[in-house]
């Protein structure tokens, strides 16, 4: 009983925190134009009334509509670019899991070398061929995510695939798609959306390294991300600390919302 | 498995990487002429087609000679000067992370200082909550402008102050990461049998504790600081660009904007090599240390 009211007590204290984020990122983009213009009269301008709640940045663009639309934009970004990793890496584990010997090692040995890469070479490359579109920024978060979770997949296929009741199965005659069908979804469903909601910090993480690094999306229509903008203010830091602050805990609080959200709801 | 299906399954990862290798390298670079269009650096640029960087990356990875980076510098002496200050900095931040982590929840679940077990718990979910390059910002730009007590950035041979600040951005992951697991592992092995019964026994606790459990764990730590080794020996990109330390982590970076060829390559087969080596190792040790899977 006791532990229950604990336990309400605590998704209330998270729900109310996402839905006090959600509500002030809301107004943000509710009162404020996107912060794709620069007014340099309002440059470094204090924090003030409504007109700019937490001051402006170096180019007069206010802060509160920069960490409203930077924390919209890269939700917009990491929870399909999280979907897509999931289906491919779920496509190919798959595939793998059935093929023959040499062709399985082969794919193991391409998820190997895409660990091993680094990402943002990879985003650079993929963002360069598919021409900056919002589709090639979701193939470069897909292509630098997609070999961790293989291997997460791989090992849970496996295991089933070598279980006892799947044996059994096969003895008596199963094809693979029912295998499949009545054995290794029903269970690997629960990894996958656990995969899906646990994965989307760490998605968050991957979205604002790119965008520090300048390698962004959506920067004409929502202005800059969280991480360009901590890289574009860092060495006026000085004189306007907000400017790097701001979408520092903007970040922080994306990631640590998200992450309370999705650990209290996946019970898998 | 077998010496000869390791070997085989070397072979087959090499191959491949040279074959990614080759086509990132391709694609990266194949603008390079407009970034050098007008400087003298243009005259040792080479447009080469996939096939023949597969090629020429086949053989440079064979013989280990990578040929010259685009400032003329050897690539493989390149990285043998650069494999120094990264593998200073990977040992600094392992000890710092590791030793720290271990000790200090040992010490708290031994001594019954729950809070300050539950303080750094709360401390290590921050600290991986927050992408890395926005600890090494925020470091960088507290001992730059308000502590200037360390060195901001570089790097100096035998100077281990240069490596307190990068060492602490990444040694403080690795510290979250096996804080977290040592809590988790200490807490478990606690309500084993065979501790509860030495405890039964009249056992001191600093001797259950010090000997049965922190022996233990070691080797599941040994293998998760084994797989943190192989990603700094990779060199950390971003810590090492933001504190202009010369490692790896900053040539690769350096080889990705400049478009460096030979540099990228040889850059991309030492990294990948060194990741898969020491990830089969570990998992070579996962297998006969504690037999299941991290």
């Amino acid at each position: 009983m006791a532990s229950s009211k604990i336990s309400t007590s605590r998704n209330m204290k998270k729900f109310i925190l996402i839905f006090v984020l959600v509500f002030l990122y809301s107004l943000g983009i509710l009162l404020f134009a996107p912060p794709t213009h620069v007014d340099l009269d309002q440059s470094f301008c204090p924090p003030r009334d409504l007109s700019h709640p937490l001051g402006c940045d170096r180019l007069g663009r206010d802060h509160f509509a920069l960490l409203s639309y930077g924390s919209v934009l890269t939700i917009i970004v990491a929870l399909p670019a999280r979907l897509l990793t999931l289906v491919f890496a779920f496509g190919i584990s798959l595939i793998a899991s059935y093929l023959p010997k040499f062709f399985k090692d082969l794919v193991d040995s391409f998820s190997s070398v895409f660990l091993s890469l680094p990402s943002l070479l990879i985003a650079l490359i993929i963002i360069s061929i598919l021409e900056g579109s919002y589709f090639s920024f979701l193939l470069s978060i897909t292509a630098s995510d997609w070999a961790s979770v293989y291997e997460t997949l791989q090992v849970k296929i496996k295991e089933i695939l070598e279980s006892n009741f799947v044996q059994i199965s096969k003895n008596l005659g199963a094809t693979n798609y029912y295998i499949f069908k009545r054995h290794v979804f029903p269970e690997i469903k629960y990894l996958l959306v656990n995969l899906f909601l646990t994965g989307i910090p760490s998605v968050i993480m991957t979205v604002s390294i790119f965008s520090y690094l300048g390698v962004d999306f959506g920067t004409e229509i929502f202005g800059p991300g969280l991480g360009e903008q901590i890289s574009f203010s860092k060495d006026f830091v000085h004189i306007s600390p907000l400017s790097v602050f701001i979408p520092v805990i903007g970040i922080i609080l994306l990631i640590l919302s998200l992450h309370l959200a999705f650990k209290s709801n996946s019970k898998f | 498995m077998s010496i000869f299906r390791e070997i085989y399954l070397f072979l087959l990862f090499t191959l491949i990487l040279i074959f990614i290798s080759s086509l990132l390298t391709t694609y990266r670079t194949k603008d390079q002429i407009y970034q050098y269009a007008d400087v003298s650096l243009k005259n040792s640029i080479q447009q080469e087609n996939f096939f023949s960087r597969f090629q020429t990356s086949f053989f440079q990875t064979l013989s280990g000679n990578f040929g010259e980076t685009l400032t003329g510098e050897k690539v493989s002496s390149h990285i043998k000067n650069k494999f120094i200050p990264t593998l200073q900095l990977a040992i600094f931040s392992i000890l710092l992370g590791g030793i720290s982590s271990v000790f200090l929840s040992l010490f708290f679940i031994y001594k019954e200082f729950y809070i300050l077990e539950k303080i750094f718990l709360y401390l290590s979910i921050g600290i991986l909550s927050t992408p890395i390059f926005i600890v090494a910002v925020l470091l960088f730009l507290i001992f730059f402008l308000y502590i200037p007590i360390l060195p901001p950035g570089g790097y100096e041979w035998q100077n281990p102050t240069y490596l307190v600040l990068p060492g602490l951005t990444l040694g403080s992951r690795i510290f979250a990461r096996l804080y977290i697991f040592s809590i988790y592992e200490i807490k478990k092995e606690q309500e084993i049998g065979l501790i509860r019964f030495l405890y039964a026994r009249g056992l001191p606790k600093k001797i259950v504790f010090f000997k049965y459990i922190f022996f233990k764990i070691l080797p599941i730590l040994s293998i998760l600081i084994l797989l943190d080794l192989s990603s700094l020996l990779s060199g950390a990109m971003i810590v090492e660009e933001i504190f202009f330390f010369p490692g790896i982590g900053k040539s690769m970076y350096l080889g990705i904007k400049s478009m460096d060829t030979n540099l990228l390559r040889g850059l991309l087969i030492y990294t990948g090599i060194i990741f898969y080596i020491l990830s089969r190792v570990s998992k070579w040790l996962q297998v006969k240390l504690v037999q299941v899977e991290i």
